[in-house]
């Protein structure tokens, strides 16, 4: 897991469910980023790869990010296929969230981050800070710390290959947040 | 300090002295569901931990009921493959069609336990609450790792205490208060947190009405949500192993609700969010096209028998198609033996196998453009139960079958 991610931001609003991210009719498909946000970007639908072309490393959202209740993993792979590695929200989803971690995509929770970026921006995210740096003019928001699970799990690159490696399930008896 | 219900069973099955919230622990599974919709992920992925064998297969419930019986050669091939897994590592729990339900339900027809972790690959596993179980979803990574190792890792959530007072009246039912109970908090305030229920009029109400409400609360976001076990759980398991288990006198709660159940009427979730919560008396004459009774949220005999004590006697009307969908092959059997299926047959209505059909994300039971639908299932978003022009209306089983046979959005206080 790489420690300082900085890139051109894309950003959603609230409520943004795992049916938005990927719809249902596309969970079949080679190319699972192919179809990222077909049903929630007016230009993306029908069209292969809009998002993915956007090439945006960091997604940035409001509220509830991956609602819906969809207990599978589409949504997280269509994310990882489509080259985001980073998705910093005002608040996730739980199902949702642990998906994320499970599956090593980089989640991190800020609110504020909705208010603190515009349409097109570079941020830089530090996960040793928690800091996440807006290029434009060096502001900073504090997001909340990943917790010591969510580390080690996303360091491993997932929860299956953080068993493979260590033959045991991870725990963090620390009080986080 | 005291610990909460949620507290304490983490703690158990952790083996910790004591669990708080923010801890992430590593917590035994004492209970697994895995569906047709996550099975092969799952079996994939635990054969990739290259695991000697599956750790408690005997705790394991391997569960056929989104698609049922598959209506495609690929779903058929999925289900022999899923067959034959669970034949080559010795999981009996593998319910074969006609003898299977949907998991959540099946989960809870002695499977289940007071005080136990109980997981399943689907959203709407709190339903194992009902029970007094610390019942939620895992995905189909956890899963995995469960199989290899009967552990998965947890983080210890807030606890909210929840008293139900009184008791239900009229034509209220468990799922009027658990559409009463959406709107309990905004915004995300349940987000990650566990409910734990008591109170006098908690402990009144059946298990199945429990099951119903623990069900519902999954749409609150919600971790899990525990109804404290009693008697009544007692009686329905058949013994009292767990039964006794209760929340310390100083456990900390994150918040407290008071729910007066006496102040329950029929409500109905309006098209198009679980949120959008109305008096049906408020919405009635709506026409509508659909009716679904049925689900892991309103499937049950309890369900079956409040319908028929308003169909008995009337017929659907003519412009509506009523789906009845039991959550389990032993409610159906049981509701045919004791003449439930009868009257409902009789009233016109079809009845489908047990599955999650009607729901919406899957299965027969679509609607089209320009419908509505009066339905006991769990949400109403816009296309849900098909086309992204047709409208949702949540219910109780009684409002839906008063529906029926008025031919629009009905309040059964009229048929009762």
């Amino acid at each position: 897991m790489r420690n300082v991610i900085e890139a051109p931001i894309f950003a959603v609003g609230d409520e943004v469910s795992s049916l938005q991210i990927i719809p249902q009719a596309r969970w079949q498909e080679e190319r699972l980023g192919d179809w990222v946000f077909e049903t929630l970007l007016p230009d993306a639908a029908g069209t292969a790869g809009f998002f993915r072309r956007l090439n945006r490393l960091i997604l940035v959202a409001g509220e509830n990010f991956g609602c819906g209740g969809k207990s599978n993993d589409f949504a997280v792979l269509a994310l990882k296929d489509a080259g985001v590695e980073l998705v910093i929200a005002e608040s996730f989803n739980r199902i949702f969230y642990r998906l994320a971690i499970d599956l090593g995509l980089i989640v991190v929770t800020c609110p504020g981050i909705s208010a603190f970026v515009q349409k097109e921006e570079v941020l830089r995210y530090a996960c040793e800070t928690n800091l996440i740096t807006r290029a434009s003019d060096g502001a900073c928001i504090q997001a909340e710390p990943l917790s010591e699970l969510a580390l080690n799990i996303l360091s491993e690159g997932g929860l299956l290959e953080y068993y493979k490696a260590r033959k045991d399930v991870p725990e963090s008896l620390f009080i986080s947040k | 300090m005291g610990m909460t219900l949620t507290e304490k069973i983490i703690a158990r099955a952790a083996g910790l002295p004591s669990a708080q919230p923010g801890m992430i622990v590593a917590v035994r599974v004492d209970r697994l569901m895995i569906n047709d919709m996550l099975a092969p992920a799952v079996f994939r992925k635990f054969e990739s931990l290259g695991a000697e064998a599956v750790v408690h297969p005997e705790h394991i419930l391997v569960c056929l009921d989104h698609k049922v019986p598959p209506d495609t050669t690929a779903g058929a091939d999925v289900c022999r493959s899923i067959r034959e897994f669970c034949r080559a590592h010795g999981m009996q729990g593998f319910l074969e069609i006609g003898r299977h339900g949907i998991g959540h339900q099946v989960m809870c027809e002695g499977f289940t336990r007071p005080g136990e972790i109980a997981v399943g690959t689907d959203s709407h596993a709190p339903t194992y609450g009902g029970l007094g179980a610390l019942g939620f979803g895992i995905n189909s990574s956890d899963a995995a790792v469960a199989m290899a190792s009967g552990k998965i890792w947890v983080r210890v959530p807030e606890s909210i205490r929840v008293t139900f007072t009184g008791s239900l009246s009229g034509a209220a039912t468990a799922k009027d208060v658990s559409l009463y109970m959406q709107n309990l908090g905004t915004g995300d305030f349940f987000n990650y947190k566990d409910l734990e229920i008591s109170g006098p009029g908690a402990h009144a109400l059946s298990v199945s009405s429990r099951l119903t409400i623990a069900n519902m609360a999954a749409e609150m976001d919600i971790k899990a949500c525990l109804f404290e076990p009693d008697e009544i759980v007692a009686d329905y398991m058949g013994d009292s192993f767990g039964c006794d288990l209760r929340a310390d006198e100083d456990a900390r709660y994150a918040a407290a609700f008071e729910i007066d159940l006496h102040g329950i009427e029929p409500l109905v979730a309006c098209p198009h969010s679980n949120k959008n919560i109305r008096p049906v008396r408020e919405v009635r004459g709506m026409p509508i096209q659909q009716v679904v009774l049925g689900s892991c949220t309103n499937g049950r005999l309890e369900d079956l028998q409040q319908a028929a004590q308003i169909l008995k006697g009337r017929t659907v009307h003519p412009n509506v198609r009523l789906i009845v969908v039991p959550a389990s092959q032993k409610i159906l059997t049981e509701a045919t033996a004791q003449g439930v299926m009868e009257t409902i047959l009789r009233a016109g209505a079809v009845v489908l196998p047990p599955s999650c059909a009607g729901c919406g994300a899957f299965g027969p039971g679509k609607l089209g453009a320009g419908e509505r639908c009066v339905s006991t299932t769990t949400r109403n978003f816009r296309g849900r139960i098909g086309s992204i022009d047709s409208e949702v209306f949540l219910s109780s089983a009684y409002t839906a079958a008063a529906s029926a046979v008025a031919g629009y959005v009905e309040d059964p206080g009229k048929y009762l």
